[in-house]
């Protein structure tokens, strides 16, 4: 009658897939706001910024990855 | 008269799912509202139309939901009717009282519960409850709580130099998409239970072959009633979850978030059927305390826990006790229909009291 049990491996897939992408989207997102404000404070100075501005565009498509992973993974099965 | 139960089943099967979606609205909106991400009607809104959404997404949780935890081949609609009495009746008793618990287990209780006064022990696996509320019942807010307190220690770390205001912005931001992400991720996982129940009742009457899926209008009415309950609002319980465990920062409330989303995309992928309310409250305690645990209202906490221990068997409970009324009326024939109305007259009556003492519908009082 089952037609998925609870099995340990499902258990191990939940814990590890939960704990990168909830720990790992939280991380991207974090480094997204911190190189977008060391951006902005750079080149309000007048400083070069194109390092911080690359993380941020680099790590804000981080997060959009993370979410479309998500969207896929639950869609595909 | 056969048809005529089964539609009165189906009927019941969504205003349980009005009162999944109106319950567990708190879990996609509570943080936002509280950290003042979002205004409460656009919260509220927001997460509607993606539980919507979401319902369309996967019937991976409908499958497992109808089966494994009573004999399939032993229900009836009456049995299926009394089960989700005995969860509409837990889910409005923990809203009244502001405590977030898990709609999935109230049915699953309540369904179990009138399965036994129907049937006796054999129509219910014991397995299937150990496996399906028991051990996700353990897993969901541990494995949640760590996740998040590991993921608002990582942001603190990354952004502990950005100026306080632009970093309070940037994850108010990032919880509009959390919040959102969460939303979806609540209509994937809970539109299916009750498409799951409906599934079954068509199955006990004859109407849908065992292991097929629900059919378009099953999907499209549960996803409707889901939304619709979300929009309606459980304030009460999103102001226990928003502010009444931890008093959150907006970092916080995006970890909350987006590692409650993941742990519930996680298990929908595999089927492992998680309660997104032990899923968020987990999260929220999990980043509250691991910026100082007494940050956590542990007595607030500890009720929410008693709360959840309770679910199954108070379910369980009024759905057996419903089961034994409709038998005695006629479990077949009127015992349905005498019980529905009387249970409409009860609900009506507490709603022209509430309204007639200029109180709205949803509110805390």
């Amino acid at each position: 009658m089952i037609v998925f049990a609870v099995t340990f491996e499902n258990l191990i897939v939940v814990a590890v897939a939960a704990g990168v992408a909830g720990v790992g989207v939280t991380a991207v997102f974090s480094l997204a706001l911190l190189g977008g404000a060391r951006s902005l404070e750079h080149r309000r100075e007048g400083r070069p910024a194109l390092g911080w501005t690359i993380l941020a565009a680099a790590a804000s498509l981080g997060v959009l990855g993370f979410a479309a992973a998500g969207i896929y993974a639950v869609a595909a099965l | 008269m056969d048809d005529l139960v089964l539609w009165i089943v189906i009927a019941t099967a969504l205003a349980f799912d009005f009162t999944n979606g109106f319950h567990d609205t708190a879990n996609a909106v509570a943080t936002s509202i509280s950290t003042r991400a979002l205004a409460p009607r656009t919260a509220v809104a927001m997460a509607a139309v993606l539980n919507f959404a979401g319902a369309f997404i996967s019937l991976e949780v409908a499958a497992t939901v109808a089966s494994g935890i009573v004999d399939a081949q032993l229900i009836t609609p009456s049995i299926v009717f009394a089960g989700l009495v005995g969860a509409i009746t837990w889910n409005l008793a923990t809203w009244y009282f502001g405590l977030p618990s898990s709609s999935s287990h109230a049915l699953i209780g309540g369904v179990a519960g009138a399965a036994f006064a129907a049937q006796g022990p054999d129509a219910v696996f014991a397995s299937g409850i150990v496996e399906k509320v028991a051990v996700p019942a353990l897993v969901a807010p541990v494995l949640a709580m760590l996740t998040a307190g590991t993921a608002i220690l990582v942001a603190y770390r990354i952004t502990g130099r950005v100026r306080p205001g632009s970093a309070s912005r940037g994850f108010r931001l990032g919880q509009v998409l959390s919040g959102g992400l969460f939303s979806l991720s609540h209509g994937t996982n809970d539109a299916q239970k009750t498409m799951g129940i409906i599934a079954l009742a068509l199955i006990a009457s004859g109407h849908l072959g065992a292991g097929e899926d629900p059919p378009l209008w099953v999907v499209v009415s549960a996803a409707s009633a889901i939304a619709l309950g979300t929009y309606a609002g459980g304030w009460r319980i999103i102001k226990t979850m928003g502010s009444r465990i931890i008093k959150m920062d907006p970092a916080q409330g995006f970890a909350a978030q987006a590692n409650g989303a993941a742990v519930i995309f996680s298990a929908t992928a595999v089927g492992f059927p998680l309660s997104t309310t032990h899923v968020m409250s987990g999260a929220v305690i999990g980043a509250g305390a691991a910026k100082r645990a007494s940050a956590v209202r542990w007595g607030v906490a500890g009720n929410i826990v008693v709360a959840w221990v309770l679910t199954l068997p108070a379910a369980a409970a009024v759905g057996a006790v419903t089961y034994a009324v409709v038998w005695l009326l006629g479990a077949e024939t009127v015992g349905p229909v005498v019980v529905a109305a009387v249970l409409l007259v009860m609900l009506g009556y507490a709603l022209a009291r509430r309204l007639a003492a200029g109180r709205s519908l949803t509110a805390a009082g």
